[in-house]
């Protein structure tokens, strides 16, 4: 960049910088971090939890900030994330990479400090899977991008455990894969309403490589697998009445989403009332997710 | 034998606006450093108040 060009530059405010950390994401990787926490064994001290799980907001803060540094081509090409910080000139690609390396680097050593050797290797792994395996290679090169790379998003509840006991089990587990069964079709439901700002930017997603219809089916199978997995935690002891009865009531109507998904003919006229399943199955998604981790955090939170 | 002399070095101008900019990046950084030793200094005592002082 030019003297001049710099002098042109508007001045990045704070909210350029945290908009850089990607705070809706952050803030559902804090949840799921915190129920991981809250629901592990053990007394716990509130200075540790917390560092833990300020570590783990700083981590997924570092990880959207070097995706945003090395997606920044393609975020200029998509409606959806043209005004982000980096395409829309308010902050410098490379500012961008030093908060990512730098927050990186500071959250896994929190890490470190307060929870031992386990969490903070969990914490830099995915850190590496998201910014080096997803955004660097799965994103631009197979169709199967968000389901590899749903595994960093999935990790926190397990991250949180182990670094609660220093151990994991099939209960973090269990967590885990509720959120990673869970990252396809949710994502799938989205990418089916912007197909063309896909295709635009030459990501390779399941309705661009694959059509509409593929996509759909692909939606329903995920949307059938996940109720069961995310009732497995009623039956380890994990969940008790209440997340039963909100795994129950709420994987049912995912499934019903998705049947109308799978009968409809979402992204197939893009913008009409036919995305109208894709938009609704996208919405109820971040529900369902949310409510299923909210009634674990409920039952050991009231007496 | 004299040196020759330097090239005049180019800067940027900063507006007002990025001056401002800048000085409120620098404050959030310093107290994003002030609290960062506090919290190590807090999960120290909380990792003495857990283990005791000593070897582990």
């Amino acid at each position: 960049m030019t003297i001049a060009q710099l002098e042109d530059t508007r001045a990045a405010s704070i909210g350029d910088y945290v908009a850089l950390l990607k705070p809706r994401v952050m803030s559902l990787v804090v949840f799921t971090g915190l129920v991981g926490y809250v629901c592990a064994p053990g007394a716990g001290d509130a200075v540790l939890a917390f560092a833990v799980i300020l570590a783990i907001a700083v981590a997924a803060g570092a990880s959207g900030a070097l995706n945003m540094w090395f997606d920044a081509d393609i975020d200029a090409k998509m409606k959806r994330t043209q005004s982000r910080p980096i395409p829309s000139g308010h902050v410098l690609p490379d500012e961008a990479l030093g908060l990512g390396l730098t927050l990186s680097v500071f959250s896994v050593l929190t890490m470190l400090l307060a929870a031992g050797l386990l969490a903070a290797g969990l914490l830099a792994f995915t850190i590496f899977f998201y910014a080096v395996v997803y955004t660097m290679w799965l994103k631009r090169s197979t169709p199967q991008n968000i389901v590899i790379g749903g595994l960093a998003g999935a990790l926190p509840p397990a991250i949180a455990w182990a670094a609660k006991t220093g151990s994991l089990s099939l209960d973090p587990l269990l967590l885990v894969a509720i959120i990673f069964f869970w990252t396809p079709p949710h994502f799938w439901a989205l990418s089916l309403t912007q197909k063309n700002d896909y295709a635009a930017a030459g990501v390779p997603m399941l309705p661009v490589t694959h059509g509409a219809k593929t996509t759909r089916w692909h939606i329903l199978s995920y949307a059938i697998l996940l109720p069961p997995l995310a009732l497995a935690p009623s039956f380890t002891g994990l969940g008790g009445a209440v997340y039963t009865a909100v795994a129950a009531l709420g994987g049912a109507i995912f499934i019903a989403l998705a049947i109308r998904i799978a009968a409809s003919r979402a992204g197939e006229d893009l913008g009409s009332e036919a995305d109208k399943p894709a938009r609704a199955m996208f919405a109820f998604s971040i529900f369902y997710l949310f409510a299923l981790f909210a009634a674990l955090l409920l039952e050991r939170l009231l007496p | 034998m004299t040196e020759a002399p330097k090239p005049p070095q180019e800067f940027v101008t900063l507006t007002p606006e990025q001056v401002k900019a800048r000085n409120r990046r620098n404050i959030v950084l310093a107290l994003s450093i002030v609290a960062f030793v506090i919290l190590v200094f807090l999960i120290t005592l909380a990792k003495i108040k857990e283990n005791g002082v000593g070897p582990p």
